[in-house]
């Protein structure tokens, strides 16, 4: 029997501290735009903030330290660890060649060859199995924690969409920030924020997925980090990075295989649910 | 919030396992110790290399010593009867030092990265990230360890490790011997076979960046495989434990 009085304390407390962290960059917009050094340790305390704000809940309600997340379980599991990187290469790249064929570009773009893009794909790898811990910083809070207690609130469906806007919200003041030092458009701007209320949601369903699936957080954590640096990749191979943020319906197409993604992964969690 | 085999890891070789979240810092002292301290005439990027080289020291420690006190015969026997097995066993060790070395590699790149940023601050724009090299030395160490943890758990600590340090210092010896040999030799050898062209083809920077991401994840392979031959031996070698 799930104590709903006590989980939304939890939840509560967890929130109010990962949207304090949130707000740093904003109220301290001036610096965060002239020192890069401001820029880098704000960046990494906002990263690890979902961390810190998990334990401080923990702490602060007595709930312990037993269902951390944080064993590798990968008996059994590892080709979830596959699925957690494979997975968002694929949509993240399929993304960027809709918006290259909408564009009416070349799909790969000029310079690149097919090897280029089989050995980025093996760096990714190679990168997500060694370098990937930075990630553990945010899946440990959204996945590893708000996500139960959302999911005890709300059910699946509830806990998906709710944690989704949430999540894409918490990076909102840091985006305003660096728009008010000067970088970007009012459009381009406004383009992150649906970008931030639509990607977070479908990302969120994969990796919550992952994380039920397998009891930990770390393929979340490759997931996440795979996500983050493919993205870039593929804006790289198959698109023009600087067309990205253009707010053109054209460049929704990004969105299509993660809304495809956020629904398969969304119905099959739902399967196992009922 | 830490149980199973990992608490007795955690227990046993707790200062092995924090150093790495702090090894990144380990750049920035050399730093310190040859520019302010020992006011050595020194590339700052070496000191970085030095710095980022020493930064390994405590996993390659927690590696060499994987097994002390957990070589004995009788240890071994009751390894084999708990829940988990043996196998459970040498998979949280594996599972341990892959951390270890994820862990330190992060580290010296987050370090890395800030000092890039202060260096930025100060005026220097064309600092480069060294992070690649600690990438690098993470898959060289998972592949030193993929040939060396069978050996260590076939032969027990003290006969593995000293087979293993004969290994790695005929490797470390080959290389630079080869490093160190008359290149024009080679370069008049291979021209007269026309060898050459075919392998500066071969390692021109997009096909040697491809073998290098390719080894990475064959090394990854390397590590799994090491760990289901390390089972094979676990039981033979625990006949020669304590000898």
């Amino acid at each position: 029997m799930v104590n709903k009085k006590l989980e939304v304390k939890r939840l509560l407390i967890y929130l109010v501290t990962v949207f304090a962290f949130a707000l740093v960059p904003l109220v301290f917009w001036k610096p965060f735009g002239e020192s890069r050094t401001f820029y880098y340790i704000v960046g990494m305390i906002f990263c690890c903030s979902p961390a810190f704000a998990n334990i401080l809940a923990r702490k602060l309600t007595n709930e312990g330290f037993n269902d951390m997340k944080l064993h590798l379980n990968l008996r059994g599991h590892f080709r979830w660890y596959l699925v957690a990187f494979f997975v968002p290469i694929i949509v993240t790249f399929s993304g960027t060649i809709f918006v290259s064929i909408v564009h009416n570009k070349p799909i790969i773009a000029e310079g690149v060859s097919l090897l280029d893009i089989a050995t980025t794909i093996f760096m990714l790898g190679s990168q997500a199995a060694v370098f990937s811990l930075i990630g553990v910083g945010e899946e440990l809070g959204w996945r590893g924690y708000m996500n139960d207690k959302l999911e005890a609130l709300f059910g699946t469906l509830g806990a998906c969409l709710i944690g989704g806007v949430i999540w894409g919200f918490w990076h909102v003041p840091s985006d305003i920030a660096v728009y008010l030092n000067g970088f970007g458009t009012s459009s381009e701007l406004l383009y992150g924020l649906v970008e931030r209320s639509i990607l977070p949601i479908c990302l969120g369903i994969f990796l919550m997925w992952l994380t039920k699936k397998t009891n930990s957080v770390w393929p979340a954590v490759i997931g996440h980090t795979t996500y983050n640096e493919s993205l870039n990749v593929g804006l790289m191979f198959f698109g023009e990075a600087e067309g990205r943020m253009e707010s053109s319906v054209s460049n929704w197409t990004l969105f299509i295989p993660f809304v495809i993604m956020g629904v398969l992964f969304l119905l099959m969690m739902r399967k196992k649910t009922e | 919030m830490i149980t199973g085999w990992i608490y007795k890891e955690w227990k046993q070789h707790k200062v092995f396992m924090i150093l790495p979240f702090v090894c990144g810092i380990i750049p920035f002292i050399c730093i310190f110790l040859f520019k302010n301290v020992w006011h050595v005439s020194i590339d700052v990027d070496l000191c970085r290399i030095i710095g980022v080289v020493l930064a390994i020291c405590p996993t390659l420690a927690y590696g060499d010593y994987l097994m002390v006190s957990d070589d004995s015969k009788l240890w071994a026997y009751f390894v084999t009867t708990t829940s988990e097995g043996y196998r459970g066993f040498l998979r949280v060790k594996y599972e341990v030092l892959f951390a270890m070395i994820a862990v330190q590699t992060s580290s010296i790149g987050l370090f890395d990265e800030l000092y890039i940023n202060i260096a930025a601050d100060r005026g220097m724009n064309d600092v480069t990230s060294i992070s690649g090299l600690a990438v690098a030395l993470a898959f060289l160490s998972l592949f030193f360890y993929a040939f060396g943890l069978p050996v260590i758990i076939r032969f027990g600590q003290k006969k593995g490790s000293l087979i293993f340090l004969i290994a790695y210092i005929i490797f470390i010896i080959t290389i630079v011997v080869v490093l160190f040999i008359n290149v024009d030799f080679i370069v008049n050898v291979l021209d007269d076979i026309n060898i050459l062209e075919l392998i500066k083809k071969l390692f021109s920077n997009e096909v040697m960046a491809f073998i290098t991401s390719v080894s990475n994840i064959l090394v990854l392979f390397a590590y799994y495989v090491s760990y289901r031959i390390s089972c094979r031996l676990y039981l033979k070698g625990a006949e020669n434990y304590g000898q």
